[in-house]
């Protein structure tokens, strides 16, 4: 199945979950769909894989956007019976991600926690001599926590190559832009002043991600390498393109129709 | 008790290659040793206590038994979060080890009072939380936190401390409460910490008929023994180097009431905390003073 249907099925679950079970961060899960969809493929992140000492190991730091990577595991067929589970009293799907779910490495919900793990994991596999990679998506808000610069500064200090961080920067956080609330930018610069092998790209382009996630995997960098992915906070649906309301209001049922029109007829 | 604590570390990191130490920027003088050994497998983080225990629990996460390192309130409080989600909550093996506690650093200001750890600890669930009286019992615990793959809470004094326990304690167990003297007077004192030691030595210096119980552990008590401990005496005073609010007498009033639920305890008997009562001391003062200027301990209570 190729990754741009991969990516409208996930698009679809999205909407419909947070149509159905009024959740909230639809935006930020729609950001992300395209980021995960070429984790997922180009990793081989599958239901024989989860348990394997060899399998890439995804932390998935913006918990709350939950809806795209629970989305993304039943679409990669890690998990099945996604809407029947969701939200409900007594189940596993929390809506920040779970452990206790397939294919959920570490749970998180709180932001500035999964980079940190993502050090102490790649080290252990290093030393063990352990081939495996280590994937951490953050968000771009939750670049306001100290901890993740401590964790850069440490992933770089012991050269963590086998690293790959991405971070989805749709430059809206929880109550405003971010150059608005806290400003991120110069942040390349800033990453590479970090000595992380920067790059900046399109996060809703496939060719873009692909490229950059096999040059990573077949790298002899001796740094970790950092993929900043500018993207649309609501990509999508026009009327949560780049809107703060994406991150808190589902849909209505008008909006949840003309949503499904726009993905569907999406080329 | 510290270097006790880290030479019997020491011996098991040599030997199993799971072991991880982990230090924010502490350990001159004593954690040398572990980075001579084994470059890898000891990692100064440097002072950045939130992602130390982020990196624990990623290497525990791969089956590591990770010990991380700092002084008295930097690994524990101001990682809070990173120890409750993280650690406990995926219950991945970690063993924070803090160091200082109570005034153990009192000359250096109430920075480095570790008062409220033990209490704030204690309400997180899974983590073990062990406060050793002396060295000896340092030397146990850290046998028993190689062998348990759970999150524990080691909180040791500092060094060349005095030891109350004559021989090893070979056969103690979590949860266990140790009788330090003689268990068959009407008063009894429970305290935990190295605290302790003064309170062992000044019951023998006024040759005070009194049942001295030392608490190791404020985590998984027997409660069989400890309500017959309760039931054979007419007052019980707790002492702890700690804020009362939450601490360790609190936590013997919390199972005092579980076994009076069930009928374990039955007998009337008077009580009485002794702590820090919900202060910050800005005095300066090695720890015997800022103990006695905090932790006011009066024996004329049995009178």
């Amino acid at each position: 199945m190729s990754q741009f249907i991969n990516a409208k099925n996930i698009r679809k679950q999205v909407l419909d979950l947070a149509f159905h079970y009024r959740t909230a961060h639809i935006g930020g899960s729609l950001s992300v769909v395209e980021i995960l969809v070429s984790i997922f493929t180009n990793f081989k992140i599958n239901k024989k894989q989860i348990n394997n000492a060899s399998r890439a190991r995804l932390l998935y730091s913006k918990g709350h956007a939950c809806l795209a990577y629970y989305s993304a595991l039943e679409e990669f067929k890690i998990i099945k019976n996604l809407k029947e589970n969701f939200n409900v009293d007594g189940g596993d799907y929390t809506s920040h991600i779970n452990h206790k779910v397939d294919g959920v490495e570490f749970s998180t919900g709180s932001l500035g926690h999964a980079l940190p793990i993502a050090c102490g994991i790649a080290t252990s596999l290093k030393n063990d001599k352990n081939n495996a990679k280590v994937i951490c998506i953050l968000s771009d808000g939750e670049l306001n926590e100290g901890s993740n610069w401590e964790a850069l500064l440490y992933s770089q200090h012991h050269e963590l190559s086998n690293l790959l961080i991405v971070i989805d920067y749709n430059k809206l956080q929880s109550f405003g832009y971010t150059n608005e609330v806290i400003n991120l930018e110069p942040l390349k610069s800033k990453f590479e002043s970090f000595n992380l092998i920067t790059k900046q790209i399109n996060g809703h382009n496939f060719e873009q991600l692909n490229y950059e996630i096999s040059l990573f995997i077949s790298n002899k960098n001796k740094f970790p390498t950092i993929l900043i992915c500018d993207t649309i906070k609501g990509k999508g649906i026009s009327f949560y393109e780049n809107k703060l309301s994406s991150h808190y209001r589902p849909p209505n049922e008008d909006e949840y129709l003309k949503a499904l029109m726009e993905i569907n007829n999406a080329k | 008790m510290r270097n006790n604590f880290f030479n019997t570390l020491f011996e098991g990191f040599k030997k199993n290659k799971n072991i991880y130490v982990l230090t924010g920027d502490i350990g001159y003088s004593v954690l040398e040793k572990f980075n001579e050994f084994d470059k890898n497998r000891f990692i100064n983080v440097g002072i950045s206590e939130q992602n130390m225990i982020g990196v624990a629990a990623g290497l525990a996460h791969e089956d590591k038994i990770v010990y991380v390192y700092s002084i008295g309130n930097f690994p524990s409080l101001r990682c809070l979060e990173q120890i409750r989600y993280d650690v406990c909550y995926h219950n991945k093996n970690v063993k924070i080890v803090s160091v200082g506690s109570g005034f153990a650093y009192g000359q250096l200001g109430a920075s480095h009072h570790a008062t409220e750890d033990m209490a704030i600890m204690r309400t997180i669930p899974n983590i073990i939380i062990c406060n050793p009286s002396d060295s000896v019992e340092a030397r146990k615990i850290c046998h028993i936190s190689q062998e348990i793959s759970l999150p524990m809470y080691i909180r040791l004094n500092k060094s060349n401390e005095p030891i109350i326990h004559k021989t090893e304690l070979e056969n103690l167990k979590i949860g266990d409460i140790i009788s330090a003297n003689n268990e068959n007077y009407d008063y009894a004192i429970f305290t935990t910490g190295q605290i302790s030691e003064n309170i062992y030595r000044e019951i023998i210096k006024e040759n005070r008929k009194i049942s001295l119980y030392i608490f190791p552990f404020l985590s998984q008590i027997n409660k069989d023994k400890f309500s017959k401990i309760i039931n054979s005496h007419k007052k019980i005073m707790t002492i702890e180097e700690s804020q009362l609010n939450g601490g360790f007498g609190s936590f013997i009033l919390e199972l005092i009431s579980d076994c009076r639920e069930t009928n374990k305890v039955y007998k009337d008997f008077k009580f009485k905390r002794i702590g820090i009562n919900n202060k910050f001391t800005s005095k300066c003062g090695s720890q015997e003073y800022l103990r006695k200027l905090n932790i006011s301990i009066d024996f004329n209570w049995f009178d």
